[in-house]
Parts: C-alpha cells; sequence; structure tokens
C-alpha cells in the first residue's frame, strides 16, 4: 500500500482548474503548431528520399518524354512498375542495343515508384498519364505475382498523396476503400503533406534514434509473416481466389486511349506462376504478353538481394528487353 | 467503433452537438439511444443480451426495495446474480469449461467427445455485468436505493464511453450523475481535453507500436528468438497492456468530462508500486475496488485468521484472472498475483527497503515481478509461458530485434515514465492542469506530434475489449 494517502485526482483547489479561455489558448497554440508541422513537411516532401524524387519528378519526365517523341516522331515507350522494373531495367543500355542491331528508335522513360502495385499503378496513370492527355504508345509493366491480384491499398498513404487525383475520389471510395476510416485516412493523406508522407518521417526518426531498427523491423515482420502462413495451414483456411479487377480498369483505361500495353512477368531466382486468369485477361484484350520469368542465362547470382535483378541481371534483362522491342517493332 | 477511429469523433462530435441543446432528460434519452447505437455498432444481436441484463437488474433491485421480507430479498438477489452471472458464464465460460472437461477426461482415459458450440464472446460483457451486479448487491445491502427510472438505469448500464472496457462504475458514483442534472465544471473543458490527448497517446503511440513487437516476439518458434528478445517481448507487452488499457479508460473519462460526467480513475502509474498490494491500488482500479467490495470482504477479508486470508487473498486474484478470460494462462496469472499478495504479506515491514534508492530498487523489482506474471497472460498456452521463460533464464544474447525492441521501449515510454514519475512526486495525476498554459501547450504539441508521426503499423483493435 502506498505510504502517505493522497487524493490525486483532486486540483488544490477548484479556482486552479483552467478557465475556458486560458485552454482555447492552448488549442490555438497546438493548431499552429501542427500548421507549422505541415509546412516544413511540405517543404521536405520532394526530398525525404528518392522515391520520393521519383514521384516527384513524375510530371516532369512525362512531359518531357512525350514532347521528345513527338517532335521525332518516334513511338514513346513508358517502362512502367515498381523497384524490379526500377533495379532491373538500364534505358541506356535498350537503347544502345536498339542502335547497335540496328532495331527500331524509341524515346523512353522510367516510372517506377518502390513497392507499388496494380492498384496504385491505375490511379497513377490516371492523373499523371490520363488527365493530363500525356499518353504514351506503350505502357511496359514489370510485375510478379503479388503485384497484380486485387488486394487491400499496400501503402494507402502514398496512394492517397501522390497517385490519386482529386476526380479519382469517388472511384477510390466507391471500388477500393470498404471503411469509413480508411476513406477519412486517405481523404487527409491527399491534402497534408505531413499525413501523406509520415511512413517516410517514422522510418527517418526511428532509423536515426532507435539502433538496428531496419534490421530489427524486418525481423520481427519476418517472424509475423511466418506466423501467420502457419496459422492458414494450420487452420485449413481456404486462399482466397484472386481477381483482377484492378488489372482490367488499366487495361480499359490504356485501351481508351489507344496504348499498348506489354505485361512483363519479371525474373525471379526460382520461377513463379502466373496466374492463368490474368494471362486469359491480357490475351482476351489483345494486349502483349512478354514473358521474362525464364530469360536465358540468368542466374540466382544476378540478383542482388534475391528478388531484385543486381549489375549483371541488369544487363541481360536490358538485352532481352531489346530484343523484345527490335521483335515487336512498335 | 473504436475510440482510436475517425468514425467515433464523428459519432461523438455529433451526439455532444446535440446534446449541449437539451435538457437533462432529453441528454439521457441522447445518451441512451447513442449507447445502443454504439453496441450495436460491434454487433446488433449483442443488443437483447444487455437488455436482458438492465431488465432483469432494474426489477429485481426495485422488487428488493419494495419489500421488507428478507427472505424475498434474497431470492430476488439470487435471481439478478445466477441471470447475470449466467449470461456471462455462458458466453464466455462455456466453451471452456467444455473443453477443459473433455481434456480432463481424456487424461483420466475416457474417450470424450464432446462437442462445442462456437459462441461468440458479446463485447464488454464481463465490463457491464459487474457493474449491474455491484448496483443490485448495493440495493440489497441497503446501501443505495434503487432508481425508478428505467431509462435512467439503462443508461447506467450501457452508457457508452466506458460500456465495452470500463471503468467499472459504481452506482453510488455514476446514478446520482444521471438522475441528477449534471452542473458544468469550469475545468471540464480542459480535463476532457488533458485525458483525451493522453488516452490517446497511451493507445496509439504506446500501446499499438509496442504491441507490434511483442506480437512478433510471441508468435515467434523457439528457435526464432534468444532469451533476450523473450525478455523485451515481455517489457513490451507490459507497456502494450498498460497503454491499451490506460489509454482506454482515460479516453473514456476525458469523453465523460465533456459530458460533465465523472467517472472513476482506473490507473494511477502502476509501474511506480513497490509491492502488490499498491499494485492493485494503481492497476484497474475499478476491477481490484470491485473485487474487494464484492469478494474478499465478504468472504472475511483480512479480519479472520491468517490461513483463512491467505485462502481469500487466493480466491479473489483465482476469479480476477479468470475475469479476464477463460483460459488456463489467465487463472495463472491471477493465482500468481495470489501468491505474490500472499508471500508479501508473510513477510515482516522490516524487509522494507530504506531510502530514495531503496524506493527506486523496489520499484524495479516490482515491475520486473509484474512482467513475469505478465509472460502467463500474454502466452498462448502454458507451454509457450514455459519456453520463454527457460529461454530467459538460460541465452541471453543481444540480437537485432532485441536492440530494436528495446530503442522503441526507451523511445515511447522514457518520457511517459519520466512524467508519470513527476506527478508521482506531485502527488496529483492532474499537475500538468495548473502549470502555466504555455508549458501545458508544449506538452500537448510533443503528444499531437507523436500521434502524427508514429501511428502504428497496424490498425490496433484494444485488449480489453476481449475480455
Amino acid at each position: 500500500m502506498a505510504d502517505i494517502h493522497h487524493d490525486y485526482d483532486a486540483l488544490p483547489t477548484d479556482k486552479c482548474a483552467p478557465s475556458m479561455r486560458q485552454e482555447i489558448r492552448v488549442v490555438v497554440a497546438v493548431v499552429l503548431f501542427v500548421i507549422s508541422m505541415e509546412i516544413i513537411a511540405r517543404i521536405m516532401a520532394p526530398n525525404i528520399d528518392s522515391d520520393r524524387e521519383h514521384i516527384h519528378m513524375f510530371p516532369e519526365i512525362i512531359a518531357e518524354s512525350a514532347k521528345e517523341a513527338k517532335r521525332k516522331e518516334l513511338p514513346n515507350v513508358i517502362f512502367f512498375g515498381n523497384s524490379l522494373m526500377r533495379a532491373g531495367l538500364d534505358e541506356k543500355l535498350v537503347s544502345d542495343c536498339l542502335r547497335k542491331t540496328e532495331g527500331p528508335r524509341i524515346v523512353s522513360a522510367k516510372i517506377t515508384p518502390v513497392g507499388t502495385a496494380m492498384l496504385d499503378w491505375v490511379y497513377l496513370y490516371q492523373r499523371y498519364f490520363e488527365n493530363t492527355n500525356q499518353h504514351p504508345e506503350i505502357l511496359v509493366v514489370g510485375f510478379v505475382a503479388h503485384h497484380i491480384h486485387d488486394q487491400e491499398p499496400i501503402k494507402l498513404r502514398r496512394l492517397s498523396r501522390h497517385f490519386l487525383a482529386i476526380n479519382d475520389f469517388p472511384e477510390i471510395w466507391s471500388r477500393d476503400l470498404h471503411d469509413f476510416h480508411s476513406i477519412i485516412q486517405s481523404t487527409l493523406c491527399h491534402f497534408s503533406a505531413l499525413e501523406g508522407d509520415q511512413p517516410e518521417h517514422q522510418l527517418k526518426i526511428l532509423s536515426g534514434v532507435v539502433s538496428d531498427y531496419n534490421k530489427g523491423l524486418n525481423t520481427n515482420n519476418d517472424i509475423i509473416r511466418a506466423a501467420g502462413q502457419r496459422s492458414v495451414l494450420e487452420s485449413n483456411m481456404e486462399t482466397k481466389e484472386q481477381t483482377f479487377s484492378r488489372m482490367q480498369r488499366l487495361i480499359k483505361i490504356c485501351k481508351k486511349h489507344g496504348v499498348e500495353i506489354w505485361f512483363v512477368p519479371m525474373p525471379q531466382p526460382e520461377k513463379w506462376n502466373l496466374h492463368p486468369d490474368a494471362v486469359a485477361l491480357i490475351e482476351r484484350n489483345e494486349m502483349k504478353l512478354l514473358d521474362a520469368r525464364q530469360i536465358k542465362g540468368m542466374t540466382e547470382d544476378d540478383f542482388w538481394d534475391g528478388y531484385h535483378l543486381g549489375e549483371s541481371g541488369k544487363k541481360k534483362f536490358s538485352h532481352w528487353m531489346a530484343e523484345q522491342i527490335k521483335n515487336s517493332k512498335p | 467503433m473504436l475510440f482510436n477511429s475517425y468514425a467515433f469523433w464523428l459519432f461523438l462530435a455529433l451526439v455532444w452537438g446535440v446534446y449541449r441543446l437539451l435538457p437533462h432528460r432529453g441528454q439521457n434519452i441522447l445518451l441512451l439511444l447513442a449507447s445502443y447505437y454504439f453496441y450495436s455498432c460491434w454487433d446488433w444481436r449483442f443488443l437483447p443480451l444487455i437488455l436482458t441484463t438492465t431488465l432483469v437488474n432494474y426489477l429485481t433491485a426495485l422488487g428488493i426495495e419494495r419489500s421488507n421480507d428478507k427472505k424475498k430479498h434474497h431470492w430476488l438477489m439470487v435471481i439478478s446474480a445466477a441471470v447475470s452471472l449466467g449470461l456471462l458464464g455462458f458466453f464466455k465460460y462455456w466453451g471452456f469449461f467444455i473443453e477443459s472437461t473433455a481434456e480432463m477426461l481424456t487424461c483420466l482415459g475416457f474417450h470424450a467427445n464432446i462437442s462445442t458450440l462456437s459462441i461468440i464472446l458479446p463485447v464488454g460483457i464481463s465490463f457491464y455485468t459487474f457493474q449491474t451486479l455491484s448496483y443490485t448487491i448495493d440495493v440489497y445491502r441497503g446501501k443505495t436505493k434503487a432508481t425508478r427510472s428505467l431509462p435512467d438505469f439503462a443508461l447506467y448500464v450501457a452508457y457508452f464511453p466506458q460500456l465495452v472496457a470500463g471503468p467499472i462504475e459504481r452506482s453510488s458514483s455514476l446514478l446520482p450523475q444521471i438522475t441528477h442534472p449534471r452542473p458544468k465544471h469550469t475545468g471540464n473543458f480542459s480535463e476532457g481535453l488533458y485525458l483525451i490527448l493522453l488516452g490517446l497517446f497511451l493507445k496509439v503511440v504506446v500501446g499499438d507500436n509496442l504491441g507490434f513487437i511483442a506480437d512478433g516476439i510471441f508468435s515467434a518458434q523457439r528457435h526464432e528468438i534468444t532469451g533476450t528478445d523473450a525478455l523485451v517481448g515481455v517489457y513490451c507487452f507490459a507497456f502494450q497492456i498498460y497503454g491499451d488499457f490506460a489509454g482506454y479508460s482515460s479516453i473514456a473519462r476525458g469523453v465523460s468530462k465533456w459530458l460533465n460526467i465523472d467517472l472513476m480513475t482506473n490507473f494511477r502509474m502502476p509501474y511506480l508500486a513497490r509491492n502488490p498490494s499498491d499494485f492493485w491500488q494503481r492497476w484497474h482500479i475499478s476491477l481490484s475496488s470491485w473485487l474487494r467490495d464484492y469478494l474478499y470482504i465478504p468472504m472475511g477479508g483480512n479480519q479472520c485468521s491468517t490461513i483463512k486470508i491467505y485462502r481469500n487473498l487466493m480466491l479473489t486474484m483465482l476469479l480476477g484472472g479468470l475475469w479476464h478470460g477463460a483460459g488456463w494462462t489467465f487463472i495463472i496469472w491471477g493465482g500468481i498475483h495470489g501468491l505474490i499478495l500472499c508471500i508479501y504479506r508473510a513477510l515482516p515491514h522490516s524487509v522494507k527497503l530504506p531510502g530514495f534508492w531503496g524506493r527506486v530498487l523496489a520499484t524495479v523489482w516490482f515491475f520486473h515481478v509484474v512482467c513475469f506474471t505478465w509472460l502467463f497472460f500474454r502466452a498462448d498456452n502454458l507451454a509457450q509461458a514455459w519456453d520463454m521463460l527457460t529461454l530467459i533464464f538460460t541465452q541471453q544474447e543481444m540480437t537485432y530485434l532485441s536492440r530494436y525492441g528495446l530503442g522503441m521501449l526507451v523511445f515511447f515510454c522514457a518520457p511517459l515514465m519520466i512524467y508519470e514519475i513527476w506527478l508521482e512526486q506531485k502527488h496529483t495525476l492532474r499537475r500538468l492542469e495548473v502549470v502555466h498554459w504555455g508549458w501545458r501547450a508544449a506538452a500537448y504539441c510533443y503528444l499531437v506530434s507523436m500521434l502524427i508521426l508514429f501511428p502504428p503499423q497496424v490498425f490496433g483493435q484494444f485488449i480489453y475489449f476481449q475480455f
């Protein structure tokens, strides 16, 4: 028992209670503080990390590429996807190969925000290509199995802040976000840099002050993921049937504007299965499927982290891509 | 509808906006309707349960008050307890009881093929059952007058800020605030704001972030973690459950302050306790005082022989453990707390450590004793608890995971603990309300910035909803 009894809930006297006026001052100070945080976040936004730098360059990259293609009267090819395409493709090498092999000349650009999947790509395309009417001739989409089927948004904050246009709100509310909390969160993130880029600020601060933050966090994530898989196996839960409605949406938008999509299942150390429904969808819409899952001569050593292509893999994949472009004669 | 969801704050804003315009009676009706709506947001099928508990306790309490027949009082009390505890027992403990019986019969060599029902646990049932039971017992004991207004009593049972996770209010405190007009107090807005911000910080920043680490470590297989990882996992869980539950109570109290209703303090710097008795006056105060007043003291409390005192302590804590959940780990958790209470009671008073450092040592030691009990509380089963305990004592080795966990603990909990030590030294929970407004604004800026910058990766439920 505590040695001395005190009334921990009481104020010394009722007169000590802060007045409403005083408390309003506190609230105003907090609101001003949050506004200043928002301003700082907006200033920092383009330089938080290389991904944000890339995202902030989208309008410029897309406009530049469209302008150059128009000027040179060459097909505009956009290499689209995430870090797999970013790490795996060397645009310069592709154009060098095409020149050496007397292949077709193209204008190309890479739009490859990291950690994105089909839902991000749908909104990204709508905001940066469709809304500005700067469609490429060919959209080369690199992916692996888990990027193309319908799933919950991986990074809702970034999607809302960077890929979603205001006029897409009704669409995302009705088709992709199914709870009130996500809808509000998404709207807040779209308008606030502080909210939208929060995970990056958090990562920067915590990796600065907590030793081994990234490694520890990854270990914890791995354990939780493995436990989740164990519990699915133990409970004999049926895995949900995969659907591809978002992929269909991307195809539909592109088709509407005469954009050809080349779907490229990306190489991985082990061959992975491409869902037959996705293949059927691509074929039904007369889009191209360029299978890069097993490029001749590619080995495990071509992947620097067991997932992304390293320097040697990049060369092999870029050569392969140049060959595909040459064969397709866009 | 969770306190840490946007839906709740929108709901509260609507309720509060209308509430301010209504007279006392209208406010009560509004709060009752809002409470039922709030409850049905989890599952409308639970509504008949809470309505049954409300009606039975309302009628039995009225019956007790209207009659002078002691025998009738007794029978009405039995009916009330049987219905309330029967519903609680069926929905919360039936599956556990059947499974344990089947396991026991199998151990004894009988082939037991008992089918269990898959029963959903109605959210908050343990809380409102204890709250209504305390009312009927108080009426039975003549300590409180039965209320004649059914809507008022229904609001006492279902009042939404504390309906699903407490504090477990007493009729002597909450009921008069419902039946009588509620005066506005000068400090209610500021106290409510303070409690809500602190509660959100505890839940969202401390509880959920550390819960993510605890969940990882407690879901690991034995070979995946070291003893240091396991120890860090237990520390993280200690602060997860504190942040989660104290956070909920704090928000419930803050919201009530804005409605001019006072709810009791449920947590008072529990990890600064120096002994078990001190701890139970700081942790889940509304439950521990309920168990003291309606179980421990009626059994004789400490006004009986030494053996009986120990028996009373053990029984109270075992039932306290069982209240938390239908599982052996909870019963063992309660049993260990009972044992700790008995051991500290058996120790001579001269064992007390002297001076400032003695107090610090006693606090740190007792925090570890509490962490030891949390290991059993959090573990999925006894085998896991034993495995982790063995690891802690045999395989200490720093890994990336433990360094990360410790770093996160310091980052999120150190400011909280420093603040709590300051409050402890000032002997008040409300010290921040009487400092210069600039200091309060600075503290709130810290809380708000932490809420904005460090929400958890995974949107967190409140742990105590499952109890």
